[in-house]
């Protein structure tokens, strides 16, 4: 059970993803404010963008069985309507999907798109609507935008500093939620087009390497203009997983409303232990055990609870700490040296012996 | 007849394309928050492009609180000199406009979702019958804008038309736009496959600090080949492009369809960057 109501005023809701009942029991168990998920749109299960069915509940019936199984237990349910664009021949399914998801008695609707918006206001729906990362927000004329159109939360788009953060926060009448943890898109979510589909070619390379997502992938990179310079293997878009756990004291302070898990393709695993974790920590600054907290963040530092693949040979440190992949670290908006293999090093610093 | 602009934020390149043939040029940063002109640049550009009797366009990016600040800056500047096109890829640029009477609307490639920008091969996630994948084709090959009520929003905010890319299995929806009076510019060249903050191409370059940024990406450009993927990506700046080439022969139909601007943007990856190759370019082009 959430130890904390989100609605003291002064402690974010934890959002938390789920694709499954058992996970959206599970995380609320763990402790979570508000679940997000979307539902498969059967009319049209062919046309996929981005993660597939797998980031989604299967059925409207699904839907009922966590809404109930939250509301009993004092937390949300927030629906993603998963379409970053609304065209004709799909509007009537998308219309039905809305509908229906709403008969089960879902708590906010999540929206991407402003056709997917005058088709919900058509509907004249009594439930409250929260602009996802597809409207992209990254500053308080966006979110004042957003206010006018009939938008009562924003989710900020995930490459934002603190200080940022906090300016949005203050400039704004609605609320806003944050990204804390998860997948950690390296590009800016609207307007990335490598769809995580799994056709023969991409699950091939990303098999090769050893990566789950395009924006991972090693590539060779070939001036355009000069082909002797080149570099090979490079992961240039930079994709990692991302925590804020060391972040959470300044997230709060910057007056924030949601803090949100990625990971709605997690296993219910990740799901739980996750919220579970951020809901300690966020419990114990709201009780102002800052003592306790510290000792827990060295514990967790130390140990491989959050990692997506359990392992016995790194530790979260070793991993993520030390290179400071932090949501909110001022370093993971700003580049970094990427670092030079030995063969790349050889060859920028000894081109004369290949010439 | 379809106009060819071009585009850059680059001073030195705005030069070349102020003596080009150009009818009208586009200036500022498309994609990069970073590389946001001053304002004296802005004045200077306006200035410069009214004299040279071209007609002057902002191109403005996604933009982080202090960035916006720049732009509503610009944006006040601009409608005190008088009037000018603003092409918008944040929500909040179109915040700011309101209530600047001189300056026009329209809608960047950012604002604009295109599905079929995607560069994977294949439009569905598993075989599928034929049938299928032509369903498939006709809602992926559409734009944000085939759908009246987002059209008519966005006229409502004053919009006057929008950006889209040169995919040509996508111009025969371009028609609806058309239709629906809301006229397109159609980029030549490079379509925007993944777009970052924190660009990639700095860091890849070693850049330490994007506020002082030495703009690599105006000189310089990477092919991003990976070998199982088998797909042609290239980098510039802080976006991942797939790359077309434009001809005349699309361009005609392009133009039948009512289209009525090319933009070309003066960069590595169109290899555009004299007075000299804008105008080989429009004659090769020119409908």
């Amino acid at each position: 059970m959430p130890s904390l109501t989100s609605d003291d005023g002064v402690t974010p809701n934890i959002m938390a993803p789920i694709n499954s009942c058992d996970g959206g029991i599970r995380v609320v168990d763990a402790g979570a404010n508000e679940v997000y998920c979307a539902v498969q749109i059967p009319d049209i299960k062919d046309f996929v963008l981005y993660r597939g069915p797998s980031s989604e509940l299967p059925s409207y019936d699904d839907l009922g069985i966590v809404v109930k199984y939250a509301h009993e237990h004092g937390a949300k349910v927030d629906l993603v309507i998963n379409q970053p664009y609304m065209v004709e021949r799909i509007e009537k399914h998308i219309r039905k999907h809305v509908r229906n998801c709403v008969d089960q008695g879902v708590d906010h609707l999540i929206i991407g798109d402003f056709g997917v918006l005058s088709i919900v206001k058509k509907l004249n729906l009594e439930v409250p609507l929260v602009a996802s990362t597809y409207l992209a927000s990254m500053n308080s004329a966006a979110t004042g935008f957003l206010e006018e159109q009939g938008f009562s939360r924003a989710v900020l788009e995930r490459h934002l500093t603190l200080e940022e953060i906090k300016r949005i926060v203050d400039n704004t009448r609605i609320g806003i939620e944050i990204l804390i943890h998860g997948g950690g898109c390296s590009n800016i979510n609207a307007s990335c087009y490598l769809y995580h589909h799994q056709f023969p070619e991409l699950v091939e390379a990303q098999r090769q390497s050893n990566t789950s997502t395009p924006c991972s992938l090693p590539f060779t990179l070939r001036n355009v203009d000069d082909p002797q310079d080149m570099s090979e293997g490079v992961r240039v878009m930079d994709a990692f997983e991302y925590c804020s756990i060391c972040k959470l004291p300044e997230l709060i302070a910057t007056g924030v409303n949601g803090l949100k898990i990625e990971g709605r393709t997690g296993s219910v695993w990740y799901q739980e232990a996750t919220t579970k974790v951020y809901r300690e920590l966020l419990d114990l600054i709201a009780a102002g055990r800052t003592e306790e907290y510290g000792e827990r963040l060295e514990e967790l530092k130390n140990g491989v609870y959050f990692l997506p693949v359990p392992s016995d040979f790194y530790r979260l440190k070793d991993l993520w700490c030390w290179q400071n992949r932090c949501y909110y670290s001022p370093l993971s908006q700003a580049p970094y040296k990427t670092p030079l293999t030995w063969q790349t090093w050889t060859k920028q610093h000894f081109s004369w012996v290949q010439r | 007849m379809m106009k060819i602009t071009v585009q850059t934020g680059n001073p030195s390149l705005l030069k070349e394309a102020l003596a080009s043939d150009t009818q009208s040029i586009r200036f500022g940063s498309e994609f990069c928050m970073y590389a946001l002109p001053s304002g004296d640049g802005v004045e200077k550009a306006y200035n410069l492009t009214r004299d040279a009797g071209k007609e002057f366009t902002y191109v403005t990016p996604r933009l982080a609180e202090g960035a916006m600040d720049s732009i509503k800056e610009h944006l006040v500047l601009l409608d005190d000199l008088g009037e000018a096109t603003v092409v918008a890829n944040d929500l909040g640029t179109i915040h700011a406009m309101r209530g600047l009477s001189a300056l026009k609307l329209k809608l960047g490639r950012q604002l604009v979702y295109t599905p079929s920008r995607c560069p994977w091969n294949q439009i569905t996630e598993h075989t599928v019958n034929i049938f299928t994948k032509r369903k498939v084709s006709q809602i992926f090959y559409q734009t944000a804008l085939n759908y009246v009520p987002t059209i008519e929003f966005y006229k409502g905010l004053g919009a006057v038309g929008a950006d889209v890319d040169w995919i040509p299995d996508l111009f025969p929806n371009l028609n609806f736009l058309i239709k629906n009076k809301f006229p397109v510019s159609v980029h030549m060249h490079s379509i925007p496959v993944a777009i970052t903050r924190k660009c990639h191409m700095a860091r890849f370059l070693g850049e330490e600090d994007l506020d002082r940024c030495s703009r690599p990406c105006y000189t310089k450009a990477y092919s991003m080949d990976n070998e199982f993927l088998g797909i042609d990506m290239v980098l510039e700046g802080n976006t991942v492009y797939k790359v077309t080439e434009p001809d005349r022969k699309t361009a005609q139909q392009l133009a039948n369809r009512g289209v009525s601007e090319l933009v070309l943007t003066m960069s590595p990856i169109s290899g555009v960057r004299s007075k000299e190759q804008i105008e080989s370019l429009i004659q090769r082009i020119q409908v």
